[in-house]
């Protein structure tokens, strides 16, 4: 089944002289239980894409489609129950909550999606055991190494049981060793849970874990077998 | 809530600066409400626990019971004023008393027993006789200064003494500690501690009267001073508010305690500022992976809640351990009602300030969290 449907779109940042043209005619497809690495240089419109697909930026014009879902016409607020309950992030760097335990960083989604406390705590348990953090589950970001904290935030972006798992950037903070277990890990829970997912890197050696590579070059998608 | 109170409990170092910011500020307010009440009973008790609704002064006695002079016979004429139910008459003696080799400000307060004027809050003893002579009530605070039931009290400048047959509570005038004696008392100690006055003839200083059920207090008042011509008469809360000094102090103190609410509100709007600049980027990411602006602004208002909760409760503590500490001549009253008032206070006050960091919060942009710009 289609996934995420990317179509025709194009973003514009700023108004005349000054504007940007981030994204131009992007068309995009994704299948469930697909992992798909989105590959290209700084500032060749990789973040806003992801963005896009994210229902974190409105395209100037164009549609998404999540599932049966289409992102156009949603207010803020439809946005963000749908980045909640819908959407699982892994930012660059850590970027963990940092007064909470791992455990917590994973259950703080049962205030903030709709899906039921009892039932987050019971996936972020074993989550955190697939991910190999039970050990560690009552640290504080501060007291887990990089690779472990990247685990959390993956644990963190599963917990929900999202449709869609969005990645920015997972190795940029780690060296190449960390960075391949952890792009490892990741492919292995996204292909397990049968779930879409989409991976932004400039960095090739990763691309060997996903099933696809789209390159992207100013805000064109350059697709590649 | 989860992440509100997770915050709370492991960056404690920063909540308690703030709660003890608050609490400061807190005791601060306390200890000058506690003052200001002290100040207010102290000042006011002679006249608030009367039984009269109105005072009658002299034009030219500008509301004090001090400067004001009346002919005792003027009684009868307010008495007789429709709408006035019955009529007393005050005169008051500031005299000084020996006790333990100190000496005690006293004011010796002349009435009638029975009429208006007499204080209203007997605490044990008996009352005073109509005309009796040499005996009289003293106030609560006279037990402090030794005084206790069957003792007599002789005023500097007399040779008679007043036997204290009962005592009464809250009846203090301009914190000076009173005596309450009937008026042929007082007049016999007048002509002696103040010479000066013999030959004045019958002259009380005001003359407080009631009014019947079914008139209002002003509608008489007006009756009385166009009946008798060269009187002012005011209510008895007028009378209150007019005593030397005490409309000054409620204000002075009220406007002290207002600024610092504001300031309460001021730190804590400065404190959140600050904490949500310094988790922008945190903030970011909530907001990136579904946290609505409700949820964050409702974790803001409870963290308010806490620390202005926690920051009161310490103040207040701080502020009874003050009282212990304090002489027993500082006129400090805490009042519940007074520390009811400052709590609500306190917490609407930590509630505005939290709200100023609403909007900041509301604008940060969630798509910032991607690209690593957070």
């Amino acid at each position: 089944m289609t996934a995420i449907n990317v179509d025709d779109v194009t973003k514009i940042y700023g108004e005349g002289h000054t504007a940007v043209r981030a994204l131009r005619d992007a068309s995009l497809e994704l299948r469930d239980n697909e992992f798909l690495a989105l590959l290209g240089p700084s500032g060749s419109g990789k973040t806003t894409l992801l963005s896009v697909i994210g229902g974190l930026l409105a395209p100037t014009s164009g549609r998404v489609t999540i599932g049966d879902t289409a992102l156009a016409g949603m207010s803020k607020k439809e946005q963000t129950r749908f980045r909640a309950n819908r959407v699982g992030f892994v930012f660059q760097g850590f970027n963990l909550v940092p007064f909470l335990t791992a455990r917590e960083n994973m259950t703080v989604m049962g205030s903030i999606s709709d899906a039921p406390r009892s039932e987050i705590e019971a996936r972020a348990d074993q989550l955190l055991d697939e991910l190999g953090l039970t050990d560690r589950k009552n640290n504080l970001p501060e007291q887990l190494s990089g690779g472990e904290r990247q685990r959390v935030a993956i644990g963190r972006a599963l917990v929900t049981d999202p449709d869609l798992i969005l990645v920015d950037e997972p190795t940029a903070s780690l060296d190449t060793e960390l960075g391949t277990q952890v792009v490892r890990l990741l492919a292995t829970e996204i292909k397990t849970r049968g779930k879409a997912g989409i991976m932004v890197t400039h960095d090739l050696r990763m691309v060997e874990y996903t099933d696809r590579t789209v390159r992207i070059l100013d805000g064109e998608l350059l697709d590649e077998a | 809530m989860q992440l509100a109170l997770a915050e709370i409990r492991r960056r404690r170092g920063r909540w308690a600066s703030i709660t003890g910011a608050v609490a400061f500020i807190v005791f601060l307010v306390l200890v000058l409400a506690a003052l200001a009440d002290g100040l207010f009973i102290g000042s006011t008790g002679a006249l608030r626990n009367s039984d009269a609704d109105a005072l009658v002064y002299s034009v030219d006695g500008r509301r004090s019971l001090v400067r004001s002079q009346l002919p005792l016979a003027m009684r009868a004429d307010v008495a007789a004023v429709p709408g006035v139910a019955d009529a007393g008459a005050l005169g008051v003696l500031l005299a000084t008393a020996t006790s333990a080799d100190e000496a005690i400000d006293i004011a010796v307060i002349g009435h009638l027993p029975g009429h208006p004027g007499e204080p209203t809050r007997r605490s044990s003893g008996r009352p005073l006789g109509s005309g009796e002579r040499f005996v009289g009530l003293a106030d609560e605070s006279l037990r402090d200064e030794g005084v206790a039931l069957g003792d007599s009290v002789l005023l500097t400048g007399s040779s008679q003494p007043i036997e204290v047959v009962g005592f009464v509570s809250d009846s203090q005038y301009l914190l000076a500690d009173t005596l309450w004696v009937t008026l042929e008392t007082w007049q016999a100690l007048r002509s002696e501690v103040r010479p000066e006055t013999i030959g004045r003839g019958d002259v009380v200083q005001a003359i407080p009267f009631t009014v019947t059920d079914g008139v209002t207090v002003a509608t008489v008042g007006s009756a009385v001073d166009a009946a008798l011509g060269n009187t002012e008469t005011v209510t008895t809360d007028e009378a209150i508010l007019s005593l030397p000094g005490v409309e000054q102090q409620a204000s002075t103190f009220t406007a002290i305690i207002a600024v610092s609410f504001v300031v309460v509100a001021i730190v804590i709007a400065l404190f959140f500022a600050l904490i949500t600049l310094e988790k922008r980027g945190q903030l970011a990411i909530l907001k990136a992976i579904g946290s609505s602006n409700i949820l964050l602004l409702r974790g803001v208002l409870l963290q308010a809640l806490i620390a202005t909760v926690a920051g009161y409760g310490l103040g207040f503590v701080l502020s009874r351990l003050l009282a212990f500490v304090l002489p027993a001549a500082v006129p400090v009253e805490f009042l519940p009602r007074t520390a009811l008032t400052l709590f609500v206070a306190t917490i609407v006050m930590g509630a505005l300030g939290a709200v100023f960091s609403f909007r900041r919060i509301v604008r940060i942009d969630p798509a910032s969290a991607l690209g690593g710009e957070a």
